[in-house]
């Protein structure tokens, strides 16, 4: 009689078990030659079946799409579930904490509205963030993650409309300290075209604020990145992107 | 041709070498969107299954690693992962056909080789011709529909203990076919 788990190859090989069972068969494979080999086998007795596939013709924009798709990711960031759990537990209570500052941040930007006299970009300061007008809708909110799996590094970009006007309001925490003359860079990346929206430096505990006011052709961005740089507003990044959020 | 090698352009590709993406990409859209489609039996859901597969490969979530074995096999593989992944989520493709179906045929003219894949798919249909109707029919609920042990067990009326003997019977049946009709080219 065979052990318990030799039964389970066939929904190993097709994903069909929980993770704990996949990983408790991935112990027996360990122990047992024959499930080894029988794995083995199924993969070479399958692989000529994908060509068994009629052809299909793929619509002629699906090749654009897809390279957009993947060049708007920035940088590689790597899924691994074990880490990316933790970091969505670590995150948790800086959601929060988030999320009750960032009130105090759009408060402010009705605030900076005010004084702004036409001014595209408004730099945030603490006392402005104690003036609180509700007075904007939330259109969307993009999470922004750190390219390096830096966990403490956070990010959000929420998109207002405010008397048909539409502005972002970009805040970070856990930024990593610069050097003098170096600035945080904001940029909305449509497709490969990055346009710069606004910059920053952030305070001593590493934390940074924005509102930058989006124009009409900046509207279709798919992508929020963060990038450092020696000058402001360049036409393109230069510097290494340190956050990325899609939408 | 060592330019035009696979690994080679997955190894620039893993540099960030955005010509070799697209060489791969223009290598292997319409197989792994056939095949895609091929499982899903929907557009929107290939074109999904796609962008999940080219994104993962260009940003790194997926890497190749040459002791994986071939990389043609390896996207495949994860293609139909993805496409699994994707029926379970909207299950709406509980009927089961048989292989040798001949819908869909593009009427566009044989590129190359790993583009139309025409002399594969003609050996293997036809290999496939000779299973028996029970034996398509557990390759495809196995390898295309990627059903769990038990429900294969339900949709064939055989006992679960049998499964897998019957899905490699049948796998090794085609093999031996495969072979027998000439194909040359996979390792023993």
């Amino acid at each position: 009689m065979k052990p318990e788990q030799c039964h389970h190859l066939i929904d190993y090989f097709n994903g069909t078990m929980t993770s704990e069972e996949s990983a408790e068969f991935e112990r027996h494979l360990q122990e047992c030659s024959e499930c080894r080999e029988e794995l083995a086998e199924l993969r070479i007795l399958t692989e000529d079946l994908p060509y068994l596939s009629d052809p299909v013709e793929p619509s002629p924009g699906l090749k654009n799409r897809i390279l957009e798709a993947a060049y708007s990711e920035g940088q590689p960031i790597k899924e691994e579930p074990s880490e990316f759990q933790a970091y969505k537990a670590s995150a948790e209570p800086q959601i929060k904490k988030s999320k009750r500052s960032q009130s105090l941040i759009i408060g402010g930007l009705a605030a900076g509205l005010v004084l702004s006299l036409g001014a595209n970009i408004i730099q945030m300061s603490d006392d402005k963030e104690e003036q609180l007008v509700q007075s904007e809708v939330l259109e969307r909110k993009v999470a922004l993650a750190s390219v390096e799996g830096n966990k403490t590094l956070n990010a959000n970009a929420s998109f207002l409309k405010e008397k048909g006007d539409q502005f972002m309001v970009l805040q970070a925490d856990g930024l990593p300290e610069i050097k003098d003359g170096e600035l945080y860079q904001v940029w909305l990346i449509k497709g490969e075209k990055p346009v710069p929206a606004g910059y920053f430096t952030p305070d001593e505990k590493g934390n940074g604020a924005l509102v930058y006011k989006v124009t009409d052709e900046d509207l279709d961005w798919d992508t929020v990145a963060i990038t450092v740089e020696n000058e402001p507003n360049l036409s393109a990044p230069k510097g290494k992107v340190v956050l990325a959020g899609n939408m | 041709m060592v330019e035009n090698n696979d690994a080679v352009l997955y190894e620039r590709l893993a540099a960030k070498d955005k010509q070799a993406f697209e060489t791969l990409y223009d290598r292997y859209e319409k197989l792994l969107f056939s095949f895609a489609f091929k499982i899903t039996k929907d557009r929107g859901l290939a074109e999904e299954v796609m962008q999940d597969v080219f994104v993962k490969l260009w940003n790194g979530t997926h890497a190749f690693e040459s002791s994986k074995g071939k990389f043609s096999s390896w996207l495949l593989t994860i293609t139909r992962n993805k496409a699994i992944d994707m029926i379970r989520k909207y299950a709406k493709h509980e009927h089961v056909e048989l292989m040798d179906k001949d819908a869909l045929i593009s009427e566009e003219k044989p590129v190359d080789k790993i583009i139309e894949w025409k002399e594969d798919r003609e050996l293997i249909r036809s290999a496939v011709s000779e299973l028996n109707v029970e034996q398509q029919k557990v390759i495809d609920l196995f390898y295309f529909k990627g059903f769990s042990q038990q429900k294969i067990s339900e949709k064939c009326g055989v006992p679960l203990g049998t499964v897998k003997g019957r899905i490699r019977l049948a796998l090794k049946h085609l093999r031996e076919t495969l072979e027998k009709g000439g194909r040359s080219d996979y390792e023993a």
